[in-house]
């Protein structure tokens, strides 16, 4: 389990990002995080991976007992190294033996890049260079995924495909994710639950657990109807304002 | 499972294993490389075919032939005065050399790094850097003497500056999403320097190799010149004294051949095979 507890979270003496910032996130739970550009989403997935320690707060992530949480991250942008191929990329995280690179292979053929696997990023499009992050971010297999907006720069069937993939790869592999956005959408499409947040400070204004049956794509009927009616019932959600006390319902 | 949608993905490329080590691939790159040999060589040869042919026109007092400097280096060559002052001046530049990368590196890297250590030095590296190199020789031969530890002494302060500019350069464009990454997966510190850090500092390091090779061997003639009693600037110095024109040339062209093979047979193609990524 995932137990996120930032009591404050600030940039030198400004205002804080985030205060009391608290949420749960359950094993082989996928939770989207949804909140307008700039409430600090992505300063929270960076304070989860240990990027920033500069913070007052608690990240607790245990899944399996005694054994420390091996955490990935799937950034923005796909943040490969322009000189290494694609199976160099997928190996540096894990390093270079005969049994990484059999499950380097196994990822990289399960999501569509083997036959580029002696290709430098340049010579791959967004798609692929995003299916390379994806396979860098299972080798480790972790558990626990951070995704910040992985599918924002690609085009519509491209990050459709990719949507899919890494839910696909999520439920084979039993990994708990924990994902940024501020596509309700996409969000709705993916997880089983949406914590809605508000900015500056960023805190969890809604927590709505999202009951609709699976495989889900993108502008599915069902969706569809769930999304208008969360809007119609929160139509400023989107805006991340603060919503009256009562309206924070249990995931 | 999801098949990749995209068209717009160029060829892909062959195992670099097989490319780089089979017969046909070693045959290929060596053709390639005679062919660029050529090229580059065609305008010196040129350069010596019409130099050759205005000698015996005009036959110039203070210009030997070609012929006549390539003769005499043959000569100096079997006496073994040539090789012997070629090998102090060598080791000299290759001391002055790794010890001016080396010192400029850290120094470069560390005001790269910390904004301190930047606001500190930047002073007395940008006079470092506008210091006349004579001044610099002149003076540590006076302070520590007509000796080898002067000359390279004098060659690594004159050299330091550029080099630490170059990799002061190198370490404030590191790309620090790429680090992230690094530390995002835990990857052990060796690697991430290995194949984060590195990688990215490599055409600094090239830059000032080259451009530091080009000056220090320079330096190290002036130096030679001015308070050694051996060595190819000494030579000249020699030369110099008697008027013997075809000498100094002997030893120049000598010196610089051998200056110019490393950078072709060595700086050049190390450069081309880790930037091997940025032409695919």
């Amino acid at each position: 389990m995932l137990d996120i507890h930032i009591e404050r979270k600030s940039y030198g003496d400004s205002e804080p990002v985030i205060a009391d910032l608290h949420f749960e996130v359950h094993s082989g739970e996928f939770v989207a995080l949804v909140g307008p550009s700039g409430a600090g989403k992505s300063t929270l997935l960076q304070l989860i991976c240990g990027l920033d320690k500069d913070y007052r707060g608690t990240v607790a992530a245990r899944f399996q007992p005694g054994v420390a949480a091996t955490t990935a991250v799937m950034f923005q942008d796909p943040r490969l190294m322009p000189w290494l191929t694609v199976e160099q990329n997928i190996a540096l995280v894990v390093g270079d033996s005969e049994v990484n690179r059999r499950r380097a292979a196994q990822l990289m053929a399960a999501v569509g890049i083997f036959e580029h696997r002696y290709s430098y990023p340049a010579q791959l499009s967004g798609g692929m260079k995003k299916r390379v992050a994806l396979a860098r971010a299972f080798i480790t297999k972790p558990d626990l995924l951070l995704l910040d907006e992985p599918f924002s720069s690609l085009d519509q069937p491209a990050a459709e495909e990719l949507r899919q993939l890494t839910r696909q790869l999520c439920t084979e592999h039993g990994v708990t994710v924990l994902y940024v956005t501020h596509d309700l959408p996409e969000a709705i499409s993916l997880a089983d639950r949406v914590l809605f947040l508000s900015p500056s400070p960023m805190r969890v204004v809604l927590d709505k657990a999202v009951n609709i049956k699976r495989p889900r794509r993108l502008g599915d009927a069902a969706a569809v109807v769930f999304l208008a009616r969360l809007l119609e019932q929160y139509p400023d959600i989107l805006k991340g304002h603060k919503l009256p006390t009562q309206a924070v319902e249990a995931g | 499972m999801a098949k990749p949608s995209d068209s717009s993905i160029s060829p892909v490329m062959r195992p670099l294993k097989g490319d780089w080590f089979d017969g046909a691939g070693i045959a290929a790159r060596w053709t390639r490389f005679a062919g660029k040999l050529f090229s580059r060589g065609l305008s010196v040869f040129l350069l010596l075919v019409v130099w050759q042919a205005g000698v015996q026109i005009f036959e110039p007092a203070l210009l030997p032939a070609p012929s006549a400097v390539a003769q005499l280096i043959w000569q100096y060559t079997l006496d073994g005065d040539l090789l012997l002052h070629l090998g102090i001046t060598l080791r000299r530049v290759a001391l002055s050399f790794a010890i001016a990368m080396l010192l400029g590196m850290v120094v470069g890297l560390l005001m790269g790094h910390y904004r301190r250590v930047d606001k500190f030095l930047d002073g007395l590296v940008t006079l470092a850097l506008n210091l006349p190199a004579l001044v610099v020789i002149i003076l540590c031969f006076i302070w520590l003497g007509l000796n080898d530890v002067a000359a390279v002494v004098a060659v690594v302060i004159n050299k330091v500056p550029n080099i630490a500019v170059t990799f002061r350069e190198g370490a404030k464009n590191i790309d620090r999403d790429l680090l992230a990454v690094a530390k995002a997966y835990r990857v052990p510190f060796m690697r991430t320097l290995r194949q984060v850090y590195l990688p990215q500092l490599l055409p600094y390091f090239l830059a000032a190799a080259r451009c530091g090779l080009a000056l220090v061997w320079k330096i190290v003639l002036v130096v030679e010149l001015l308070g050694c009693s051996e060595g190819v600037g000494f030579q000249l110095g020699n030369y110099f004294q008697l008027f013997d024109i075809a000498s100094i040339l002997a030893y120049t062209f000598a010196f610089v051949a051998v200056v110019y093979s490393v950078e072709v047979f060595v700086l050049q193609p190390w450069e081309r095979s880790v930037s091997r990524w940025r032409t695919c």
